[in-house]
């Protein structure tokens, strides 16, 4: 009876086919609760980025002073010095590629429709959750899109400020990241989130210790993703140029046009093109 | 840090082996699923204190043991109301030895379902449902005898 028991029970194990809770949910659910045992009534939105990021909150003394945003490295290793491999489900394509850079593995991210409304999350996973593996292990992603053509990965636009007034092409499913220098810029209100939204990065504002006046105190990075075909303005303001130094006209005002285009059509894996973006001055 | 690398390892390792264990006891995975992360969410409130005692995945699956059966509980009486979705334990392998399972007597059952699916030491058993190490083998012994004898398989008894 035994031996029957114990091959049940490992099959059973192997056939639950039941997809883990991602792992950032559960943390969610306890830090709500801990913060309603606390006594905190109004818990709107609870950013726990998987026990990744630790957020070391420098609270205002007055205006916008920012947050500083350390990345701790956390590493579940097993005793054979291999890494388990996280659960990645149900993450946003860019925190499961940054969960996974993190704990040295690499990413490779297929794009497919899906009629679930579960857009630019992570579906699939190859190896599972809780395996082990070598560092460098390539962890093969699906995320779900909400758009028709299967692609492969495509790599995230950088722009800077160097690109102000320029249009710029992307595509669908594509990740926008804009870094500008100095912490007083703010992302404006205006834009067409139904083309280009915030993606699950957000805005982070990293300060750098020791700043020269005139020569800026940290950058702000938002992190856009693009939805839909369609155009969108990003811009951003900033009424400050340093402490108690009013901006000059041209340097109040920063934007760029995005181009969304539909995500290129491709055969199927394994060849992974390599992603084309154009910039337009 | 230290205690999220743990947890997260922990996680990795029991949370689909208590599912299937939860599964096999009630043969209902969703319920399984609800309790294994409830459970989850409780250890991981206080995983310092958790991670501190002499069996933390005792613990947990305790927790999940008493989840899934509030689960249950709540379910019987929904079920008065609306008949239950067509679910079970068709789809499992050896259904029939699970069928049996579920039949055993509830300590025995949980005993059967930590020790072979969870695959838990008998110590982290005993923890799980608050018995002694003794009668988790005791429990044990008489589950196998029970179960050898319903499935026709009365020779296998004499392996103890």
């Amino acid at each position: 009876m035994t031996n029957r028991l114990e091959r049940a029970g490992r099959e059973l194990v192997d056939t639950i086919d039941v997809e883990p809770t991602a792992l950032n949910v559960l943390q969610q659910r306890a830090h709500r609760r801990r913060l309603l045992r606390v006594g905190v009534t109004a818990v709107t939105t609870v950013a726990v980025i998987l026990g990744a990021v630790a957020i070391a909150g420098a609270v205002g003394s007055g205006s916008s002073k920012p947050a500083v945003i350390h990345p701790v490295p956390l590493i579940p290793t097993t005793t054979d010095g291999t890494v388990l491999v996280p659960n990645v489900l149900g993450l946003s394509d860019k925190d499961a590629i940054a969960r996974l850079e993190q704990l040295g593995f690499q990413a490779k991210v297929f794009f497919e429709a899906n009629d679930v409304d579960r857009g630019f999350t992570v579906v699939r996973q190859t190896p599972a959750a809780g395996q082990s593996a070598a560092r460098g292990t390539v962890i093969t992603l699906t995320v779900a899109t909400r758009v028709g053509t299967p692609s492969t990965i495509i790599t995230p636009l950088h722009l800077g400020d160097a690109d102000n007034g320029h249009t710029v092409q992307a595509r669908v499913g594509q990740e926008i990241d804009i870094n500008l220098d100095s912490t007083y810029w703010q992302f404006d209100t205006t834009l067409n989130r139904a083309i280009v939204d915030y993606s699950s990065g957000g805005v982070t504002v990293v300060t750098t210790p020791g700043c020269v006046p005139g020569g800026g105190c940290g950058t702000i990075t938002g992190h856009f993703i693009a939805r839909a075909v369609g155009t969108a303005v990003i811009s951003a303001s900033r009424t400050s140029c340093g402490e108690a130094l009013a901006c000059a006209p041209a340097q109040s005002h920063w934007s760029v046009t995005i181009h969304v285009t539909a995500p290129p059509t491709l055969e199927p894996p394994p060849t992974l093109p390599e992603p084309t973006t154009t910039i337009m001055p | 840090m230290r205690a999220s690398i743990e947890f997260e390892a922990f996680y990795l390792r029991e949370h689909a082996r208590l599912v299937a264990s939860l599964t096999a006891l009630s043969g209902d995975r969703d319920a399984a699923r609800e309790a294994t992360d409830e459970a989850f969410v409780r250890a991981l409130e206080r995983w310092k204190r958790v991670a501190a005692m002499e069996s933390p995945a005792g613990w947990t699956y305790r927790v999940a043991l008493n989840a899934l059966r509030r689960t249950k509980r709540r379910a019987a009486m929904e079920r008065r109301v609306a008949p239950p979705p067509a679910m079970g334990s068709q789809t499992m392998p050896d259904a029939e030895l699970w069928d049996v399972v579920r039949a055993l007597p509830e300590r025995q059952r949980q005993a059967v379902a930590l020790r072979y699916v969870a695959d838990l030491t008998e110590a982290d058993i005993a923890t799980a449902m608050r018995i002694s190490r003794g009668s988790v083998a005791s429990t044990l012994f008489d589950a196998r005898a029970r179960l050898a004898e319903v499935l026709g398989e009365p020779e296998l008894v004499e392996e103890l």
